[in-house]
């Protein structure tokens, strides 16, 4: 993966110049650092959902986007699979429809491949007993896996995950964190995964991205920081360091 | 039973204006509210305040624009005439324009905002799906919105039943083919038909208090 993005966001609080670099053939890449200081506005970029400025983003040798020759694929030609924080479901539709979005497109019907893999993710995930259930009859670990398997189900090259556990509390995060990470080794896609939580970043991560002020300042392999004696506390004095510089 | 014969002819035009101009009004409103609703671009705030126009305006002076317009010597209007004998003065038809132009604003307003309140991040998550932005608008948008752009098409039928300035000037008061229920009170209280009145504003009133409830209603379903 290779990542180079300019992009200067503003807004009436001010600007925010965000600078990233970032060269990885990690699997698994975890962005980390304080609120604020770029990732998700990065893993926007990357999927398209905003423009940068100028720059280049390479995902398995596949070019997204190329200031230089004028190359900007749109977010639906990207292949991307992206769990939003809120996991932004369809609310007005069932939870397979859901997870059949994007697979069946517009005025056309699900051929029975795409059928048949939505009832096996659906048995994977554990929601085959909720299909015709809203969004709203859903709870929060039900959700989140429904958003996963939405986003998974048109085998996208690479999923982003938005902050994932970040609107859970504390013993119910340490479950789902191992719940998704279950799930994750089954279909397995490389990864992006954005969070604040140092141990979150070591559990997921096998390279992690340190942000700070819209930079990628350091980029460290999980393998190395086994090492340790206290890897989270040495990712913690890291993160703090950089909020206080 | 006299009275029921002298007020069903009306009634009949009314539903069949009002149905035809919400219509109208609806397909409009629905576009320009998306067309207006996405990104900041020039002029955008005076076309969005020239939508809400009717809203503001005397129906007097909507329907001196209308004959402006739609009149046989009006700029749309010698050229229908010309090409292809089509006049709407004086006409059902003209009372249907008129009556969508006065509607109109109350399906914009509505559906501008109700697409507004549809959450940025399930567009995006459609994005991300694979669909196309006309996809999005049709199976993410158009339905995350419908509560909201109804509640704003009851408004406008209620509304286009109501009309009266601006289908006077251009479609006139012709018992039987333009006179329209509210129309047709302005006449009988002008005669001095005081029962016929009566009946007439009572069938006006109850249409319309039904119809506000149910956009009531609808306002309420969300998800």
């Amino acid at each position: 993966m290779e990542l180079l993005i300019q992009k200067l966001l503003r807004d009436p609080a001010g600007e925010f110049r965000l600078d990233v670099q970032l060269r990885s053939e990690a699997r698994r890449i975890v962005f980390f650092g304080p609120s604020g200081s770029g990732k998700s506005v990065t893993l926007r970029l990357i999927a398209g959902l905003l423009a940068p400025d100028r720059g280049r983003i390479r995902l398995n040798g596949r070019v997204l986007y190329d200031h230089a020759q004028g190359l900007d694929l749109a977010a639906r030609q990207r292949r991307i699979g992206f769990l939003f924080q809120d996991y932004a479901l369809f609310p007005h539709l069932t939870l397979r429809d859901n997870i059949a979005f994007g697979l069946r497109r517009l005025f056309a019907r699900l051929d029975g491949d795409s059928s048949q893999r939505i009832d096996e993710l659906m048995a994977s995930f554990g929601l085959a007993q909720l299909a015709d259930r809203r969004p709203g009859q859903l709870s929060g670990g039900q959700r989140q896996r429904a958003a996963l398997a939405r986003a998974l189900a048109p085998r996208p090259e690479i999923l982003l995950l938005d902050e994932p556990f970040s609107a859970l509390d504390q013993p119910l995060r340490q479950l789902l964190r191992e719940e998704v990470s279950r799930l994750l080794d089954i279909y397995n896609p490389p990864l992006i995964l954005v969070t604040h939580d140092p141990a979150e970043a070591l559990f997921f991560g096998e390279a992690i991205a340190i942000f700070a002020r819209g930079r990628i300042t350091t980029v460290l392999a999980t393998a190395e920081l086994q090492c340790d004696s206290d890897p989270v506390a040495r990712l913690a004095a890291l993160f703090e360091s950089d909020e206080h510089r | 039973m006299a009275m029921l014969s002298q007020a069903l002819p009306p009634l009949l035009l009314t539903l069949k204006v009002a149905g035809l101009a919400t219509l109208l009004a609806f397909v409009v409103g629905v576009a320009m509210a998306k067309l207006l609703g996405g990104r900041n671009f020039f002029a955008r705030d005076i076309l969005d305040a020239a939508c809400t126009l009717p809203l503001v305006l005397p129906p007097t002076v909507l329907g001196y624009y209308l004959i402006v317009v739609f009149g046989r010597q009006g700029i749309l209007g010698s050229w229908l005439e010309r090409e292809l004998g089509i006049s709407l003065m004086f006409t059902w038809q003209g009372a249907v324009l008129a009556a969508a132009v006065v509607a109109f604003p109350l399906v914009y307003k509505s559906a501008r905002a109700a697409l507004e309140s549809v959450p940025r991040d399930c567009e995006n998550a459609a994005r991300t799906l694979g669909a196309s932005e006309f996809e999005i608008f049709l199976r993410i948008s158009l339905p995350l919105a419908t509560p909201g752009i109804l509640a704003g098409v009851m408004m406008a039928f209620a509304r286009a039943m109501g009309e009266f300035g601006a289908t006077l000037m251009i479609a006139g008061n012709l018992p039987g083919r333009t006179q329209t229920l509210s129309l047709a009170v302005y006449s009988a209280v002008q005669a001095g038909q005081d029962g016929l009145a009566n009946f007439l504003v009572l069938v006006i009133s109850l249409a319309c208090i039904a119809i506000l409830a149910t956009a009531a209603k609808l306002i309420k379903t969300s998800y």
